[in-house]
């Protein structure tokens, strides 16, 4: 469990993170969502007990993080540029994470290697940039870790690697109740795996939400009556977004399903469809309701 | 939950010798062809040449060579073992690895300690070898190793400790090697700029008295050379060279612990050093300009310009290093607080509110008092002797530097192109005033100087002859004028008699004695020579000379001389040639008789002098002496009428 509390955090006189509230559970994969500069690797290098935080705590299963070498063991940080001593060979920077990390599993190295297929003899500086964000995985993965944070992982894989990664990801959650924090200015990237979404825009966490509560909640709605309808229509919900295509209005509303069937339903439309909505579209509609662009926000 | 990693990882030691062995490496090498062959080449000298080459050091061989690996590996082992905090990548691996700041300090610290001691055990057992399997006891002793191995490790690990503090202040490794030198150096240059400038601010200050006695000593850059040289008090200094180390090492560890470890790559680590940075660097370039332009123009208003000057740009580089930008012109709020600090400071130091300028001692103050003229008089000769402790004499002191503060002016300030006088007292509290002030020949001082210098006190602690017990002196080589025909006497009961009379005598010359044209020194034990002028007045050591039948030997007598030629100063030049142009233009004396009288002649204290006497001996080179014409015998000042 991550718990975040008031996070404080300033470069010198600049104030990076304001206020973070946060709280992620076991076994949970949270996706990190903002612009370039926004914080987001700020945040992670605190929770990694990289950086010292200004104000508030961060705790992981209660325990502090920064200069707390116990808990740093069940952690692993993925930086967005991977870091490898020079001229080290996997097998040699391996054998330093063993060295480090008391759950270190050798077999586990060993079968990654099969996967990943990159001979550990080889020194990891004449690889190739998306090999090494490969190799970094393979090592943080052997090292057994409880909890995983990655900063933007996904940046320079192709889609064979990233799906690969991301099944080995869902494994070690769904055997070993790791918990992940991704981050990423990319939805779509993360939205196939990640079952908690967070927003950080300019330092403040303006909104949080677990995947299937969006998703449930929010709904797009066309519809077109025969007469006119009176203004008040649909004002029982919330209502993110209205339009007018010609005859057909189409709402993104809030609410459970069966009450909005029950209701549009008295009003005897000629059309009614109700339409799933992609993630990005959820964040678009909910982004618009706390008064941000989500253009401005995301990619 | 109990840690299950050991607090040493033998891994960590391993990354760090990948990464910064070379520098071991290259330490060992450099020193075992520097040091060690530089031995290797003395083991074949000949045993017949051994007197000639005791070295008694091991920081006799390539000694160059090693002080500047001492100066240089140990900055380059600091930065690379930082690099891990300076470079971003690695700041962030190091950090995010399950290990506290302490460890890894320590990690780093043990690994770079380690390095340096290895290389020197390792050359110490090859020399410990040489020594014991070849006789070389004409070389160096065995303590000889301990001291070079201790010293060298004591300098290594203080350079180390500075470098790794300095790597802690700053975010980036050109800084850290360029301020860690300055952090060495900086004592010494710091005190310097402050005494040159507090030397025109104050008069009276002795700035060569405050160097030699306080500033060299302040940093091992300019104290290594006394260090080496195994001078008294180099175990104190050994120890607290040590010390500083230990503190310095201790003290980065603590602030390893509060250092934010975003601050790789920015060139100051902690925000509060950075007024801290700016101000001292300014600071320290402001009394540069004073310097600078002192030197430069030599005129008050000048050091004041060069005030301005220099603050402004030491100002904007200090902005342009702590910004890391270019574009620093819109700082100016430190600057303004800045410019009010130093002028506050300049005007409570100028009114001098301490009280420096006019502190005269009272009488019954002090112990004693010296005064001699030249800064550079003053090493070899007094202190060991006693000063002027009579009252009227100490009166006579006090009168004199009163005179001279009433007469200096601050444009005098720059005494190395003027001569000196130096008022030094030794007060019963044990504390002690030293004053220098700079001497224009029109200063009335001048004859209160000369009333002292005719005193017995004086004479007694400015000439070294005083200063030896005859035991120390080991013989008396005397010889004619410029001749090299020496007579050495080494009886030590001669010696003790001549000496004897020669310090009676010597008191009591007046400004009319004449020269007598001999060669004296006295070989003392530490192999310098006290050189001794004979004149008419050293009655009873002419008269023990004579009773000896010496005189006569080491004299030029008018049996030497075939002529004297005498010219006026423009006619000669460089010593060799004698421009002709009439008969007008010279005199020649060739009687004898005339010539017993110029050689009886010639005065002591010879000033204003405008002709020359020329005495030939034979050889083609005329001795040479200057006179004024008022000196000449009267009917030479005709002729020249």
């Amino acid at each position: 469990m991550i718990e975040i509390n008031q996070l404080n955090k300033k470069y010198e006189r600049t104030e990076v993170l304001n206020d973070i509230d946060l709280s992620v559970s076991e076994g949970a994969i949270y996706g990190l969502l903002g612009s370039n500069g926004a914080g987001k690797t700020t945040l992670l290098k605190i929770i990694s007990g990289l950086l010292k935080q200004n104000n508030g705590s961060v705790k992981i299963d209660n325990s502090d993080v920064f200069e707390q070498p116990n808990i740093k063991e069940e952690l692993q940080f993925i930086p967005d540029t991977p870091f490898f001593f020079p001229h080290y060979t996997i097998q040699q920077m391996g054998d330093f994470y063993q060295s480090c990390y008391s759950n270190w599993n050798q077999d586990r190295f060993y079968q990654l290697e099969k996967i990943f297929k990159i001979d550990r003899k080889e020194k990891i500086h004449t690889l190739s940039k998306g090999m090494q964000r490969q190799v970094s995985f393979w090592l943080a993965l052997s090292a057994m870790p409880s909890y995983l944070i990655l900063d933007e992982p996904f940046d320079g894989l192709d889609a064979v690697i990233r799906k690969k990664i991301k099944q080995l990801l869902i494994a070690d959650v769904a055997e070993r109740n790791m918990t992940i924090m991704i981050s990423s200015h990319n939805l779509k990237e993360v939205e196939d795996i990640c079952d908690q979404i967070g927003i950080i825009h300019q330092g403040e966490l303006i909104i949080e939400k677990s995947l299937d509560d969006l998703k449930s909640d929010v709904h797009k709605i066309q519809v077109a009556f025969s007469k006119e309808i009176d203004s008040s229509f649909l004002d029982e919900f919330t209502c993110l977004h209205k339009e007018k295509r010609g005859s057909i209005h189409l709402y993104i509303i809030k609410g459970q399903t069966f009450e909005i069937d029950q209701y549009i339903n008295k009003y005897q439309p000629i059309v009614y469809d109700r339409l799933p909505l992609t993630l990005e579209e959820v964040f678009v509609y909910e982004m618009e309701g706390v008064g941000y662009a989500i253009e401005n926000i995301l990619v | 939950m109990q840690s299950k990693t050991y607090w040493f990882n033998f891994e960590v030691f391993k990354q760090l010798f990948r990464q910064v062995g070379w520098i071991g490496l290259a330490y060992t090498i450099a020193l075992l062809l520097s040091m060690v062959f530089n031995i290797i080449m003395y083991l074949d000298v000949e045993e017949a040449e051994h007197a000639y080459i005791h070295i008694g050091s091991l920081f006799g061989f390539s000694g160059a060579v090693q002080i500047f690996l001492i100066m240089t590996i140990p900055i380059l082992m600091a930065i690379f073992t930082s690099r891990a905090i300076h470079d971003k990548k690695a700041n962030d691996f190091i950090h995010s690895l399950p290990m506290t700041r302490y460890q890894l300090y320590a990690h780093r610290i043990s690994f770079g300690l380690f390095s340096l001691i290895v290389p020197l055990i390792l050359n110490g057992v090859i020399v410990l070898i040489i020594y014991l399997t070849n006789d070389i006891s004409h070389l160096f002793e065995l303590s000889d190793i301990l001291y070079w191995f201790i010293v060298t490790f004591v300098l290594l690990i203080f350079n180390f400790a500075i470098g790794q503090f300095v790597g802690m202040l700053t975010g980036t490794s050109i800084v850290q090697g360029i301020f860690s030198y300055i952090f060495i150096f900086f004592p010494v240059g710091f005190a310097m700029l402050i005494v040159f400038n507090l030397d025109y601010a104050l008069i009276g200050l002795s700035e060569w008295h405050l160097f030699d006695e306080y500033v060299f000593n302040l940093s091992p850059m300019t104290d290594m050379a006394s260090v080496i040289e195994q001078h008294d008090s180099y175990t104190l200094k050994l120890v607290i060279y040590f010390i500083i180390a230990c503190v310095f090492i201790v003290l980065s560890g603590l602030l390893y612990r509060v250092r934010p470890t975003e601050s790789a790559n920015q060139t100051i680590a902690f925000r509060g050093l950075k007024p801290v940075f700016i101000y001292s660097f300014t600071f320290c370039f402001t009394l540069m300009g004073g310097f600078y332009f002192a030197v430069v123009q030599n005129q008050n208003n000048w050091v004041f310009i060069g005030y301005v000057i220099f603050s402004i740009i030491g100002y904007l580089i200090a902005q342009v290093v702590v910004h890391k930008t270019w574009r620093v012109f819109g700082y100016w709020k430190q600057y303004v607080k800045f410019i009010i600090g130093f002028s506050i400071l300049v005007l409570i130091i100028v009114l001098d509110l301490t009280g420096y300028q006019n502190r005269i001692p009272e009488i019954e103050e002090i112990d004693q008092a010296f005064t001699v003229q030249g800064y550079m008089n003053h090493e070899l000769m007094y202190e060991e002797m006693e000063g002027f402790t009579q009252e009227e004499e100490l009166k006579r002191v006090t009168e004199l530097h009163e005179n001279l503060i009433d007469q200096s002016d601050r444009s005098d300030f720059h005494p190395r192109m003027n001569q000196t006088i130096i008022i030094h007292y030794q007060l019963q509290s044990g504390r002690e005033i030293y004053r220098e002030y700079a001497l224009s020949t029109d200063l009335s001082a001048i004859s209160h100087f000369n009333e002292l210098a005719e005193t017995n006190t004086y004479q007694k602690y400015t000439n070294r002859v005083y200063m030896y017990d005859t035991e120390d002196m080991l013989s008396l080589n005397m010889s004619k004028y410029q001749s090299d025909q020496q007579v050495v006497v080494s009886n030590v009961n001669q010696i003790n008699q001549f000496v004897e009379r020669y310090r009676e005598d010597n008191l009591d010359i007046g400004e009319d004695s004449h020269l007598i044209l001999t060669q004296i020194e006295i070989e003392v034990v530490d192999g310098d020579n006290i050189s001794l002028k004979l004149t008419d007045q050293h009655e009873r050591t002419l008269e023990w000379l004579e009773e000896e039948e010496l005189l006569d030997y080491i004299r030029i007598t008018t049996e030497d001389v075939e002529q004297i030629v005498v010219v006026e100063q423009d006619m000669y030049h460089h010593g060799f040639e004698v421009n002709y142009q009439s008969e007008d233009d010279q005199y020649i004396v060739d009687e004898t008789d005339d010539i017993e009288m110029i050689l009886d002649s010639i005065p002591l204290e010879r000033s204003d002098q405008n002709y020359f006497y020329l005495i030939y001996t034979g050889d083609q080179t005329p001795i040479v002496f200057n006179i004024h014409k008022s000196d000449l015998p009267n009917d030479i000042q005709v002729h020249f009428n």
